[in-house]
């Protein structure tokens, strides 16, 4: 195992990760402003999971090469569904009383939207990210198909040479990065997330 | 001064709302009475525009409120409610100074705003002022709901049964609080229930809606003793009723008397029976007098009506 092939996994997984918080949070949002253009945003989001990683790293490599960038965006593509969905049902969530309260106190729909809706809705928000970390780790594994290196690349070798110990290798460190990934962002969630719902007596 | 003038409103074509006309004036403590569904929060709530009125206009102190510029509006008229509504994710302090914000109050003026309004309701800064809705008591977060809408001290105050949810004695202290406060800074309040009780101890007038419609307006005791109608009459005895009167018997309160005759203008029940059912049972709107009979059938006494009434404004 080289360390290089870590860094190259960890690249592709922050680099998509950040991307799609960037894309997929204000997608989110606007799909809960404009319910109707939601529903689109929201089915086509839907299906685009459906279509294989490996499939739509094929498409984007005939167009970008064989590169990272194409596995960085296929990632993206894959993970805008935890994101968008858990923006939007997070906002969705917030109750329709709330809202009103805000309005009642002479919030404009933009302070509306910030200091209690997308406030309110962060927790869920959050909860999509994590997801994102962990399933970014185990979709960057067909990163190595479209040149984009990492992980998948060892454990790819591994099964071609027939290595129990590479593909034991291989898979022990994408484990830990899940588990590193999840433990990081759920601490993160408890932290932002929660304050409020801490109950001190 | 705030004028309702024919004020109507309809949802897909049925009326809820049918001509509210209602003035209200500066300083004064209205409440809005009636039963459930009659439209009482659509009333308010068409005043800081929450609903936009289908008719009618509301008049702000000589000005037609939908001309008034809409944060204006509602920064001027604070809001309560009964679900409390304060923002989970704000402590105190940030609920409290939701509306200065808005207003673009500077940090200090808030911040001693906040510890002003505390203090006035015993909840010193250092304590609350960081601590989350979730961790204060029902009690609490309503006073914080109070505070909340008096901050930028809004010279009208809106309150949509805002102790409805709270444990009778609680209840009682924030409702001497608000009444205090109220009278103090001579805030207009419009102050919706459907708890007689509660009517009677705050309001200046108490208006009575029902089915859309305004009923009869009146201060407290004269719309406990002149009932515009049979309506406003059950409702008051229905409510008139709490637990002080419970087992008070005909008997207790007659007047007795030999030679009674039964008529067109009374009723008559046994001895025994309860206050509380005989205003559950009978539209005493409707009679003068309740005429007492014993177990044999006996006329032994009579109630008049009006000596009941003002019995259960007693017990109030
Ligand atoms: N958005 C709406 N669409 C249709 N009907 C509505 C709407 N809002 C309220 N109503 C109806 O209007 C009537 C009055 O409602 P409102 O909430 O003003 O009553 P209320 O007097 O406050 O009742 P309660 O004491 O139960 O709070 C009710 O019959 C209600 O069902
Ligand atoms: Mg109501």
């Amino acid at each position: 195992m080289s360390w290089e092939m870590v860094l190259e996994h960890i690249y592709m997984v922050v680099v998509s990760c950040s991307l799609v918080i960037l894309i997929g949070v204000p997608l989110g949002i606007f799909a809960y402003c404009r319910p109707q253009a939601g529903r689109i945003i929201l089915t086509v989001v839907d299906l685009i999971q459906t279509i294989p990683v490996l499939a739509v790293m094929g498409l984007l490599m005939m167009m970008f090469g064989a590169n990272s960038t194409t596995a960085v965006i296929s990632i993206v593509l894959y993970l805008l569904l935890p994101i968008v969905r858990n923006t939007n049902t997070g906002l969705n969530s917030v109750s329709p009383i709330l809202k009103e309260t805000a309005d009642a106190m002479g919030m404009n729909r933009l302070q509306r939207l910030v200091r209690v809706e997308f406030s309110l809705a962060f927790p869920f928000i959050l909860t999509g990210i994590r997801i994102a970390f962990v399933t970014a780790v185990g979709v960057a594994v067909f990163g190595t198909f479209v040149g984009g290196g990492g992980l998948g690349s060892m454990l790819y070798r591994g099964i071609r040479i027939q290595n129990f110990e590479l593909i034991l290798k291989g898979t022990l460190t994408l484990m830990v990065m899940s588990v590193f990934f999840d433990y990081l962002l759920g601490f993160a969630e408890k932290k932002c997330g929660g304050a409020h719902e801490k109950v001190e007596k | 001064m705030i004028e309702y003038r024919n004020v109507k409103k309809s949802y897909g074509g049925k009326q809820i709302i049918k001509g509210v006309d209602l003035t209200v004036e500066k300083g004064e403590f209205v409440v809005l009475i009636g039963p459930s569904g009659c439209g009482k929060t659509t009333t308010l709530k068409m005043l800081n525009r929450l609903i936009e009125p289908s008719e009618g206009s509301i008049w702000i102190n000589g000005a037609d409120h939908r001309e008034m510029d809409l944060v204006k509006l509602r920064t001027s008229i604070g809001y309560v409610i009964q679900q409390i509504g304060l923002f989970p994710n704000m402590t105190v302090e940030e609920n409290i100074a939701v509306v200065p914000r808005i207003m673009k109050w500077e940090k200090k003026k808030t911040l001693d705003r906040v510890k002003e309004l505390l203090n006035m309701v015993n909840m010193p800064y250092n304590e609350y002022g960081r601590k989350y809705p979730k961790q204060l008591s029902g009690g609490q977060q309503q006073r914080i709901g109070v505070l909340r809408a008096l901050a930028v001290n809004p010279p009208v105050i809106l309150m949509d049964e805002p102790f409805g949810a709270l444990d009778p004695i609680t209840r009682e202290i924030l409702q001497s609080e608000v009444k205090k406060i109220q009278r103090e800074l001579k805030i207009t309040i419009l102050f919706v229930t459907h708890d007689m009780q509660e009517a009677m101890k705050m309001a200046d007038r108490i208006v009575f809606m029902d089915q859309g419609r305004v009923l009869q307006q009146a201060p407290p005791k004269e719309m406990l003793l002149h009932p515009a109608n049979e309506t406003v009459a059950r409702f008051i005895a229905l409510q008139g009723i709490g637990s002080r009167t419970d087992r008070i018997t005909a008997a207790d309160l007659m007047q007795q008397a030999s030679g009674l005759a039964a008529g067109e203008d009374s009723v008559t029940v046994e001895a025994e029976e309860e206050v509380k059912e005989i205003c559950q049972k009978y539209d005493l709107s409707k009679y003068r007098r309740i005429c007492v009979k014993d177990s044999q059938g006996l006329l032994i006494g009579e109630i008049t009506v009006g000596s009941l009434l003002e019995h259960l404004t007693e017990w109030m």
